[in-house]
This record gives C-alpha cells, sequence and structure tokens, in this order.
C-alpha cells in the first residue's frame, strides 16, 4: 500500500502545469467550430422562449447533449486521456448544478426515477466509469459560475504538490427548467441578448457548454500552454450580487499574477467575465481599472456570443482563451456597440492582437467567489 | 512533512453543540431537538436577521462557523478563506425551488440558494472573510478533501488563515429522494476547524497531520466520514490526541490530531 505525503515548497520548480489536451462543445459545436465562428464575429445566440421565459439564449447545436453521457462520449472518441499508473491521475469535476435530470425528469414531470444521481460526486463517479478511468482521487468541485476556474486552481495545487501527475478536468452544466424559470425571477436575464461592457447591457444570456481537459505536471517546451497561475477570493458583500468596486476580483487577480511570477504589465490579454450585467461589467471595469490603469490589454468577453455557460463556462472559456493564445488573436466581443462603463477597458466589438504571451481568465460566481487564472505560451 | 494547526473548532450534530468555549450543550428543549431547529442565539451573539430565512445546510453551516470563530478574535479576513466539504449539498433546496416553479411562483430568493457553494455567502459576508474559497461537493469524503485543500491554499501562501467546514443537512422528507444513497450517508451536522500554518499563542492548539493513501487500505472497513469528525471533536473536547486510519468509500488515509508541544514528524 502506497502513501502519498506533500511537503510545503517542495514543489519542483523545473516543471510546469501543461495544457495537455483538451475539448469543449457550446453552442457553436466543438472548440474548432467555435473559434472558428468566435473570430468570424458570429453569435450563437437566439431568440426565446426558452423553457417558457421569455429570454433570448444559446443552446448546443444538438440538444442530445443536455446528456452528460453524450458529452462523455463525445470528448472519450477526441481526447487521449493519459496511460498512466491510475494512482497519479486526479479526476476534478467542474459544475454550478450539473446534469439536472434528476430534478427536472421526477419534480417537473412526475417520474419515479431519472438516468443520473443530482449528486455531484455521484455523477463525477459515472463519469469515470464511462471514460473507463480508475483515478486515483475524485473530487467534484462546485463554486456557483467559477467552478471550471476554480476547478484549474485546484488541480494545479495537487499537481504543483507533486501528488499527481495528471489531472482530468471535467465540467458541464445544461439548459434547464429549473435554471431559466430561477435566473428569469432574479431579473437577469437579457430580453434580447448579452450586450458585454454595452451601454444598453441589460442582462445576462444562459447558455450550456461541456468542456474536458488534460493537465499534466512536466517539463515545459516551446508552444506548451501553461496554467501559469491561479488565485481566489470572496468579494464578502452580497449572496449574488458582485462588490461595487470589484475588490474581491482584484484581490483574485493579484493573486494569479503573483502566483505566476508576473506583472500586470506583462499580461497580453484578458479573458472577462462579462456576463452583461449592469452591476457585473461596472465591478469588472473597476477592478481592471485598478489593475491595468490606462494600459489595458485587449479585452474580450465571449458571453455576448456563447451566452452564459454557467460552471462549466470558466473551464470552456479558459480553454477557448488558450486557442487564442496559440493565435495571438482575441475574437470580437459581441453585443458590444458603445462603450457602457466608466473606465477604459479595452473592449472591441473587432478581432484584437494579442501582442504578448499571456491571458488572464476572469470568472465570478454567487456567493460573492472570484477566480483568476493565468495561461502562458511557453516561448 | 509538515503539519498544520487547528486554533479553534466547533461542531454542531444530531448530539448537540461541541465548542471550546461552550462546552458540549446536549439537545434537550423539547423545540429544539436537532441541528435543523438551532436558534442564532445558540451560535451567534450578534443580531442576524437573516439567520431564520437560511436553508437546513446554511444555518448549521454558519452556526459551526460561528462558534469557531468566536474563538479566533486574532484572524484577519483579508487573509482567511472557507473550504467546505458538503455531500448532499443544496439538494434540499433545489426540491424546495422546483416546487415553488410547479406551484407557479419560482422563488428569486429560494433560486439564490440553490447552488453547494451557497453556505459560504452569510459566512464570508458576516465575518468580512475575504480569503480564496474552496467547495467540494460529494466525493468520498468531502470533509477531509476540504481539510486536504486548505491544507494547500494555506501551503500555498494564498491565505494565513483557513475555516474548514464539513456540512450536511437534507430534510427528512427528502431523505427518500432517488439516487441519492441516503440511507448510507447521515445528514444534519456541521463540523468546524479553523486551520492555520503557523502556531498561534493560544493556550491550547492542535497539530494536524494528514495523508491519502495512494491505493486503498483493504485491512480497513468503510465508515461514515462523520463518525471520524465526531471521534476527532471529542478527542479535542477533552484535550486528547487523536490518531486514527480511515476508510469513507474506498478512500483511506491517516490522520494524526496532537496536542501543541509534541509536534508529530513522520517520513514521507
Amino acid at each position: 500500500m502506497g502513501r502519498y505525503v506533500y511537503s510545503i515548497k517542495r514543489m519542483d520548480r523545473l516543471k510546469s502545469v501543461v495544457l495537455e489536451h483538451a475539448e469543449i462543445l457550446t453552442p457553436f459545436g466543438n472548440l474548432a467550430e467555435t473559434i472558428a465562428d468566435l473570430l468570424a464575429g458570429e453569435s450563437a445566440i437566439r431568440a426565446g422562449p426558452c423553457f417558457g421565459v421569455e429570454a433570448a439564449f444559446a443552446s448546443f447545436p444538438d440538444v442530445k447533449f443536455r446528456d452528460i453521457f453524450c458529452c462523455i462520449s463525445y470528448f472519450a472518441s477526441r481526447i487521449p486521456f493519459p496511460e498512466t499508473d491510475p494512482a497519479s491521475t486526479i479526476f476534478i469535476y467542474c459544475a454550478a448544478k450539473g446534469d439536472i435530470r434528476a430534478i427536472e425528469d421526477i419534480k417537473f414531470s412526475g417520474a419515479s426515477t431519472a438516468p443520473v444521481s443530482p449528486l455531484l460526486d455521484m455523477q463525477a463517479r459515472s463519469i469515470c466509469e464511462s471514460l473507463a478511468i480508475a483515478p486515483a482521487k475524485i473530487i467534484a468541485v462546485s463554486n456557483a459560475c467559477a467552478s471550471g476556474a476554480v476547478g484549474i486552481e485546484t488541480a494545479t495545487e495537487y499537481l504543483r504538490a507533486g501528488t499527481f501527475t495528471h489531472a482530468i478536468l471535467f465540467g458541464f452544466d445544461c439548459l434547464s427548467r429549473f435554471t431559466a424559470t430561477g435566473f428569469f425571477s432574479l431579473g437577469a436575464l437579457s430580453p434580447t441578448g448579452a450586450r458585454p461592457f454595452d451601454a444598453r447591457r441589460s442582462g445576462l444570456t444562459m447558455g450550456e457548454g461541456a468542456a474536458c481537459a488534460v493537465l499534466s505536471f512536466r517539463e515545459s517546451f516551446s508552444g506548451d500552454i501553461v496554467i501559469a497561475g491561479a488565485g481566489s477570493s470572496n468579494d464578502a458583500n452580497h449572496r449574488t450580487g458582485p462588490s461595487r468596486t470589484g475588490d474581491g476580483l482584484i484581490k483574485a487577480s493579484r493573486a494569479a499574477l503573483f502566483d505566476a511570477a508576473m506583472s500586470p504589465g506583462s499580461v497580453g490579454a484578458v479573458k472577462c467575465h462579462g456576463t452583461a450585467t449592469p452591476f457585473n461589467d461596472a465591478m469588472e471595469a473597476k477592478a481592471l481599472y485598478s489593475l491595468f490603469g490606462h494600459n489595458c490589454p485587449p479585452c474580450v468577453s465571449l458571453k455576448g456570443a456563447l451566452g452564459h455557460l454557467s460552471g462549466a463556462g470558466s473551464l470552456a472559456e479558459t480553454i477557448i482563451a488558450a486557442e487564442c493564445l496559440k493565435r495571438r488573436m482575441l475574437p470580437p466581443t459581441k453585443g458590444y456597440e458603445q462603450h457602457g462603463v466608466d473606465e477604459p477597458v479595452k473592449i472591441s466589438s473587432d478581432t484584437q492582437r494579442i501582442e504578448k504571451p499571456s491571458v488572464l481568465c476572469l470568472a465570478a460566481g454567487f456567493s460573492g467567489l472570484n477566480t483568476a487564472v493565468v495561461i502562458k505560451e511557453h516561448p | 512533512m509538515t503539519p498544520f494547526f487547528i486554533q479553534a473548532f466547533a461542531a454542531i450534530n444530531a448530539k448537540g453543540i461541541y465548542s471550546r468555549s461552550r462546552g458540549y450543550i446536549p439537545w434537550n428543549d423539547e423545540h429544539i431537538s436537532g441541528p435543523v431547529d438551532i436558534q442564532r442565539s445558540q451560535v451567534y451573539d450578534k443580531p442576524f436577521t437573516g439567520f431564520g430565512k437560511l436553508n437546513c445546510t446554511e444555518k448549521i453551516a454558519f452556526g459551526a462557523a460561528a462558534l469557531a470563530l468566536s474563538e479566533v478574535p486574532d484572524y484577519t479576513g483579508d487573509s482567511t478563506g472557507i473550504c467546505l466539504g458538503t455531500v448532499f449539498g443544496c439538494l434540499s433546496t433545489d426540491l424546495r425551488y422546483a416546487e415553488s416553479v410547479v406551484a407557479g411562483f419560482p422563488s428569486p430568493a429560494v433560486f439564490a440558494a440553490t447552488l453547494p457553494s451557497s453556505p459560504v455567502a452569510d459566512i464570508a459576508i458576516l465575518f468580512k472573510l475575504k480569503g480564496p474559497d474552496r467547495v467540494i461537493a460529494g466525493s468520498a469524503c468531502p470533509g477531509f478533501f476540504a481539510l486536504e485543500n486548505a491544507m494547500h491554499i494555506l501551503a500555498a501562501d494564498k491565505a494565513d488563515c483557513m475555516v474548514v467546514l464539513l456540512v450536511n443537512g437534507l430534510e427528512a422528507q427528502d431523505r427518500h429522494f432517488p439516487l441519492i444513497d441516503a440511507e448510507n450517508r447521515s445528514s444534519n451536522y456541521a463540523y468546524a476547524f479553523i486551520l492555520r500554518r503557523n502556531m498561534q499563542n493560544q493556550s491550547i492548539t492542535y497539530t494536524l497531520s494528514l495523508d491519502f493513501d495512494t491505493k486503498t487500505n483493504k485491512s480497513l472497513q468503510n465508515r461514515s466520514e462523520e463518525s471520524y469528525f465526531l471521534e476527532m471533536v471529542e478527542a479535542m473536547m477533552h484535550n486528547k490526541n487523536y490518531d486514527c486510519s480511515f476508510k469513507c468509500n474506498d478512500t483511506s488515509g491517516t490522520l494524526v490530531l496532537d496536542t501543541v508541544g509534541k509536534l508529530y514528524t513522520r517520513l514521507a
């Protein structure tokens, strides 16, 4: 029986957390399709109703992907999972609600059972069984809409601690009557579609997505995308609304940059959370101005094109940011036409070049959660 | 292997309330028969008008965190985070929200709490905890994983102090919901620990060391995670050391808890 023990500061500084493989499913389709459509300035947002709610939404091209096992099968056919000793692999499931069919089928449709448990840990185990993998540790991380980013931070800590050599991250959240009615009751939805940082923004647009990434801890080589740093914080302000000052997001961003041993001046681009609610975008603009001042790097919000992919979103959006980094090109912020925040944030309705090889990826969630992840391309 | 320090602890479970400052208080009031009936005055001395509107998980999580934090006057909110492990998460709240939808009146207040991370909100707000947060929903042993993740966060200098919570809240009417294995999981308890990297000036502090086995220890029987946490709290209530090999849902390891002055080292 083996035993692993981690030590503080035993991290091998010659190694990095490398993004080995990744795939996503979004309202545009897979990763390649999503990147192509984003860079072309397309939008996946459609007019409602969505589950009886009068609001715009963005759904999978094929609604069969609302079944988590369909997503798993798709990823299994496209991602080479590491053929290493299972004892050296950790599996992290990132979701706000995950596969919610149990609640919907039993409570809304009167069924007596459902294809999958409502509990995230049982979903995580089912995912591993479907993928025919037996990792040493299976964890479900659920930090609201920042779940994916927190999953990346969690994986990075485990890998750096030397307890595992590989981490498999899986994120999933889908449209449902449960979430559609919920966000509508909060008054958070835009009737016409998200317009991040725009003067006429009126709320978020729900989307759905799945993402899978394989991280490894090894020496990095030219062209590798590395998870350079991550940091989190809490606003300690309100259950659902962000801090008006942006302090929490500033703190998380600075923590991530410190973790990456980087200064704000070396950031090439920012992938914003950018939900297009009046308060979030105002707060985020304040945070970005506090971090970068008048030297703000190019920024993008993907939610004007994709919708808000909930807990899986911050994992999917980080993967998209990595692809954009490889291309040195940020997609346009769809829905942005007239600058609608007080600070000179570098948002654009056109593509923007990424001049430096790094992206700061931001995410926030209910309960005051803020998370930032820094990705870099190894020169 | 570097140990960490538990500076304070508290528990709310089927037997009663535990904390070092208040001692063990069993449930003996006919109106307060268990954790879900807990009153604000039993756990928190300051006004908190929203306490009665919290769901069962949020209420007992807040109660345990409040009791533990009341014994740590020197924590700095800016560098204190929360690591929460929960088995059932927000399931009862999910079901109450779904019922409000079926009734034709979706409740925004209830919907806002339909996340496993919702107990973090009020704890962070009232105690001004602005450090990193992490919520482990389920898993084989969410409490041990929450302790482990808190250790990671402290080891990386992302926080000075972590409030570690193992919480389970499930209303009695929901125990028969399909696919949740409720018969094998006890419910309605909260355990809170204040975990730090460095020992503070306290009369009693505990060193904590935690290892996980790379392969499941087949010589052990599976036990509920709460049973280990209850033993740990009862040991600390009596200022005793606690050393266990644990196994929960086929995840095994060892935990060593020592009163300060007996720093425990183990070869890696």
